[in-house]
């Protein structure tokens, strides 16, 4: 049982109104849309080729169905629906036959699902009385033969007035069908269906593969019919045959047209009238003058005339023999070409009788190849090939095919020495003996009496020795004496290039602190597997080379390179530059000690440098310390911090900006704090070059009696002796702190301006600005002058003491002030 | 992460930082037990809510019948494009007795093997038509209905102005209820 193709195809049935008078009989649009018509029928057979799944109805048993689609007419039912089904959305109903309504193995499709519509599915459809509310889709479905009488019949039996259009469309389109393709399978079911806004044409497998349609071509009206069938070609005795004559005429079915054959035929050739077919097998050889003719029932016609030519078929024959030496251990190969004058050539079949053992045929590509074994040599051995073409004319051959020994090559096959490579490689040398080869060679009387080649090419001793220096191709001339003549074979073997060998290794820690210790151990791999060596260049000692590693060992900052170089035997080298950045080292914290001695005050600061972060403390007054004030409370050393806004690097080139700020805090009395603040600017700008010295500038100040916090919040509470008695202790506390705070050096700003220059032997001088402001004193005196200073270092400390001395106008007068520090770790 | 709880706090002690087979009964369980709560509930979540189709064993008596009795292949021709019956057994019968007025109405029965039926009343004289069509599982009808005409030509029937219900119409019930008192008269079914 086949199955149906169901041409389907689908247009709007706008474009089917397009006819210049709809009202009119069907066949009047015809003329205008032809064309349509024709596109129609085609898409139509391609649907039918390509998509033969469309209905899935089987061949002969079953009707050919399409899937209509449909939906609820009532949409409460299509949400109880959707509960049952648990789905989304409303359904819509596929219909594989509309005429039949929905049956089980329709389809239920939802938003989210689809349901088979089994028995369960179509009770419950019922029960919930979907059934009843589908929607009635449009459907027209007309069915007939694919004869255009059948259908111009119905439309005259049925009484609708769209099934007779329908019946009348589908005769119209069997006659272009008729028309364009010189006959339709009329003995078929073709069924148009208009359902919605589709037309769909169905018809089983068979319409398809009985329409003719080989000689696409719309055969205009000529008042006669047309042959269209081409003159038969050429006929063999004794082969099968058939030729069949198809005419149209657009003014009549093709079935009412009849044939006739006028002329003489050969013996086995007979007419058959009622299938117009010219068949039989012929048995005589000759040329036979026939005229075809075809005759509508008005009586007007169309004729072929032609000669039929008989002849004996000729067998196909090979275009060249295969090779008759095959030489053992070696491939042998033959490409089978058939040639054939009544045939292609590769129609003709050609099949292997027999072969040698171990032949292999690949009957696709038509190629024999064959190792002959060592076993089969001085023995001989049969190919035999059949060729037949598609006449049945065959040709037997057998070709003798005779196995000789490597050793005994005839140099009349070509004298091809084998040398043991088929690829050199750029600098290696090679070394061939040709040993049994030329002792063959010599039994056939041919020697090999040199071998030329470019580059390094040595022939000696019947020894070859080559070295290839570039890569590319290396042309080798074998030459020969072949009993008194002489011969030359070149062989030609590609050299590969020989590639430097490359570094895979990477400096990994390239930037080191000085005094840290570092090595590198280079590693270079050579593609073609050569031997490297390895070998370093470096500028500064300090960065060794063992043979195998670079080692470093660097106190000092500074880049420190090195320039490797790996080498393999062929000389091809390539190398790798690796730098080493060897970095300061971190000082470790520094810790400073300094005393200023300036307008009559000896301050002290102590400070622990981190480098960018400093801490420490500072006192105005180093006897004070620890003792109480006038206030009663005792005095302590400020705790500032501060930082090198210049930071870390400009430190290491003599430029710093340091900035700190501080704080103490003293208690007079458990409800009274109070406290002072202290600041410091210290600028310092080194020249390049540092015998130029650098320019230091400052500010420092404090106010020892700067702020009063007192805890007023339980004040309500006294009363009474109470109130005299905090009055009292009270008014102490604040008589205290309103002298320190009067004190001539409660407020104290130091500044300077100074360039230094190194005069050698750790002393340095230069002119200096100084200032010192004291308000409650009313001095703000200036003073300019010069200064000395002598600067020593012992490994990591250094002390350093500066003199000034400067006038100054305005009741400065002269002054001296002293500086001094000590340091440990310090960079100043 | 810690599993001690202080439940049996000496032995933990013991164990140290390890994992005690307890421990690792414990998780399972819950693992176990969230699994069911999650998971059960998904199986068969899906599931439509159906109704079983209700079988009518008339039909399978009626499709045995028309299966096990020759094809009336020559008087049934005509009709079997018009209805899909190629390949079908079918047996076409006057539905009436002669002189009865019904004896020009016919009944056409057509098994396919899968057992699907279908039962056409075909009146030549207005050329109406009523098609039952029942499919062997479950047993649901359909009917269509509409003309046959006849052609000539063709030497078959053909329908025309036809039209689907699902034995809503009060037509096709009676076309039902005659069906089977016509097969009760005759059959004994």
């Amino acid at each position: 049982m086949g199955r149906v193709q169901s041409a389907k195809f689908k247009v709007q049935k706008s474009i089917l109104k397009t006819g210049k008078n709809r009202k009119s009989r069907a066949w009047e649009w015809r003329s205008g849309s032809w064309i349509l018509i024709l596109h129609f029928a085609l898409c139509t057979l391609i649907f039918a080729f390509f998509f033969p799944a469309t209905a899935s109805a089987k061949n002969g048993s079953e009707p050919l169905n399409h899937y209509g689609l449909t939906a609820l007419q009532d949409t409460g039912i299509g949400v109880k629906l959707m509960g049952r089904f648990k789905a989304k959305g409303q359904p819509v109903f596929l219909i594989h036959d509309p005429n039949l309504g929905l049956m089980q193995g329709d389809i239920m499709r939802f938003q989210d699902k689809a349901v088979l519509v089994d028995a369960d599915v179509w009770q419950t459809l019922n029960d919930e009385g979907a059934l009843g509310r589908l929607k009635v889709g449009p459907v027209l479905r007309v069915q007939a033969k694919a004869s255009q009488a059948a259908w111009e019949t119905r439309s005259k039996l049925v009484t609708g007035q769209r099934e007779k259009k329908a019946y009348l469309l589908g005769a119209e389109l069997l006659k272009i069908l008729e028309e364009t393709f010189g006959g339709i399978p009329s003995r078929q079911q073709m069924t148009m269906v208009f359902d919605g806004s589709n037309l769909i044409l169905l018809a089983p497998d068979e319409f398809l593969d009985q329409l003719k349609y080989a000689t696409v071509r719309r055969v205009p009206p000529a008042g006669k019919p047309q042959i269209l069938t081409a003159a038969p070609g050429k006929l063999f005795t004794g082969m099968p045959f058939r030729w069949q004559a198809w005419a149209a005429d657009p003014a009549e079915p093709a079935a009412m047209l009849r044939y006739t054959l006028f002329g003489d035929l050969p013996k086995g050739l007979a007419w058959d009238a009622g299938t117009h077919a010219l068949q039989g097998a012929p048995e005589e050889e000759g040329q036979w003058r026939l005229t075809a003719e075809a005759r509508n029932s008005s009586g007007a016609f169309d004729t072929l005339a032609f000669a039929l030519s008989v002849r004996r078929n000729v067998p196909p024959g090979l275009a060249h023999p295969p090779k008759p030496v095959a030489v053992a251990g070696q491939m042998w190969s033959y490409r089978a070409e058939a040639v054939d004058p009544d045939h292609e050539g590769s129609q003709v079949r050609i099949t292997a009788l027999r072969m040698p053992p171990g032949m292999e045929f690949d009957s696709l590509a038509r190629q024999f190849q064959w190792y002959p074994g060592d076993s089969l040599s001085g023995r001989t051995l049969e190919l035999a090939l059949r060729l037949e073409d598609a006449a049945g004319g065959i040709s037997d051959s057998a070709f003798p095919v005779k196995v000789i020994p490597a050793t005994d090559m005839l140099w009349s096959e070509g004298i091809k020495p084998s040398l043991p490579w088929d690829t050199l490689k750029q600098g290696r040398t090679y070394a061939w003996e040709a040993g049994a080869s030329a002792m063959a060679w010599a039994q056939q009387g041919v020697t090999l009496t040199g071998v030329s080649g470019p580059d390094f090419t040595e022939f000696k001793d019947g020894s070859l020795r080559l070295r290839p220096a570039e890569a590319g191709a290396y042309s080798l001339t074998f030459t020969f004496d072949v009993q008194g003549r002489k011969m030359e074979h070149t062989i030609t073997l590609p050299v590969r290039p020989d590639l430097a060998p490359h570094f895979a290794s990477e400096l990994g820690i390239w930037r080191l602190r000085a005094g840290e210790r570092a090595g590198y151990r280079p590693v270079a791999v050579d593609g073609d597997g050569d031997q490297v060596s390895m070998s370093a260049q470096a500028a500064d000692p300090r960065l060794a080379w063992d043979g195998e590693r670079l080692l470093l060992s660097a106190d000092l900052p500074g880049l420190y390179s090195a320039h490797l170089t790996a080498t393999d035997p062929a000389g091809h080298a390539s190398s790798q530059w690796i730098a080493y950045k060897v970095e300061q080292a971190d000082r470790p914290t520094a810790w400073l000690l300094e005393n200023r001695i300036q307008g009559g005050i000896s301050t002290w600061t102590l400070t622990a440098d981190f480098g960018t972060g400093r801490i420490g403390l500072f006192t105005p007054s180093l006897d004070r310390v620890g003792r109480e004030g006038l206030s009663g409370a005792r005095a302590w050393p400020y705790l500032f911090i501060g930082g090198n806004l210049l930071g870390r690097e400009n430190e290491k080139i003599g430029k710093r900006l340091w900035v700190d700020a501080g704080l103490t805090m003293r208690m007079p009395d458990s409800k009274v704090a109070t406290g002072g603040l202290m600041g410091r600017i210290l600028g310092e700008w080194t020249f390049p070059d540092q015998a130029l010295g650098k320019i230091e500038f400052e500010m420092q100040g404090h106010v020892n009696q700067a702020i009063v916090v007192a805890d007023t919040s339980n004040l309500h509470f006294i009363y009474g002796d109470a109130i005299l008695e905090f009055a009292q202790k009270f008014s102490h506390v604040v008589d205290g702190i309103i002298q320190e705070a009067t004190a001539k050096d409660n407020i104290v700003l130091f500044s300077r301006l100074e360039a230094w220059s190194r005069l050698g032997a750790g002393f340095w001088a230069g002119p200096g600005i100084w200032r010192e402001e004291m308000p409650n004193d009313h001095r703000y005196f200036q003073r300019i002058g010069g200064g000395l200073r002598y600067q020593a270092r012992l490994s990591d400390a250094i002390a350093a003491n500066s003199l000034r001395a400067g006038w100054g106008s305005g009741g400065a007068g002269w002054a001296v002030f002293w500086t001094g520090r000590v340091s440990i770790h310090s960079p100043f | 992460m810690s599993f001690r709880r202080g439940r049996g706090g000496s032995a933990r002690v013991e164990m140290g930082e390890a994992i005690s087979f307890e421990d690792v009964l414990t998780v399972m369980t819950v693992l176990l037990l969230l699994r069911l709560v999650f998971m059960v509930p998904l199986v068969n979540l899906d599931k439509a809510k159906t109704i079983s189709a209700r079988s009518d064993k008339y039909w399978s008596s009626q499709a045995a019948y028309v299966l096990n009795h020759p094809d009336d292949s020559a008087r049934a021709e005509p009709y079997r494009n018009a209805f899909g019956l190629q390949g079908q057994i079918a047996q076409l019968n006057p539905v009436g007795e002669a002189g009865d007025g019904h004896d020009k109405i016919l009944f056409l029965e057509a098994s396919a093997p899968d057992s699907n039926l279908t039962v056409l009343r075909h009146d030549p004289g207005d050329g109406s038509f009523i098609a039952m069509s029942v499919q062997g599982r479950g047993h649901s009808v359909t009917f269509r209905r509409g003309k046959l005409i006849w052609s000539k030509e063709e030497s078959e029937w053909f329908p025309a102005s036809d039209s689907v219900d699902y034995g809503s119409r009060p037509e096709s019930k009676a076309m039902e209820i005659q069906f089977r008192e016509w097969t009760k008269g005759r059959r004994g079914y």
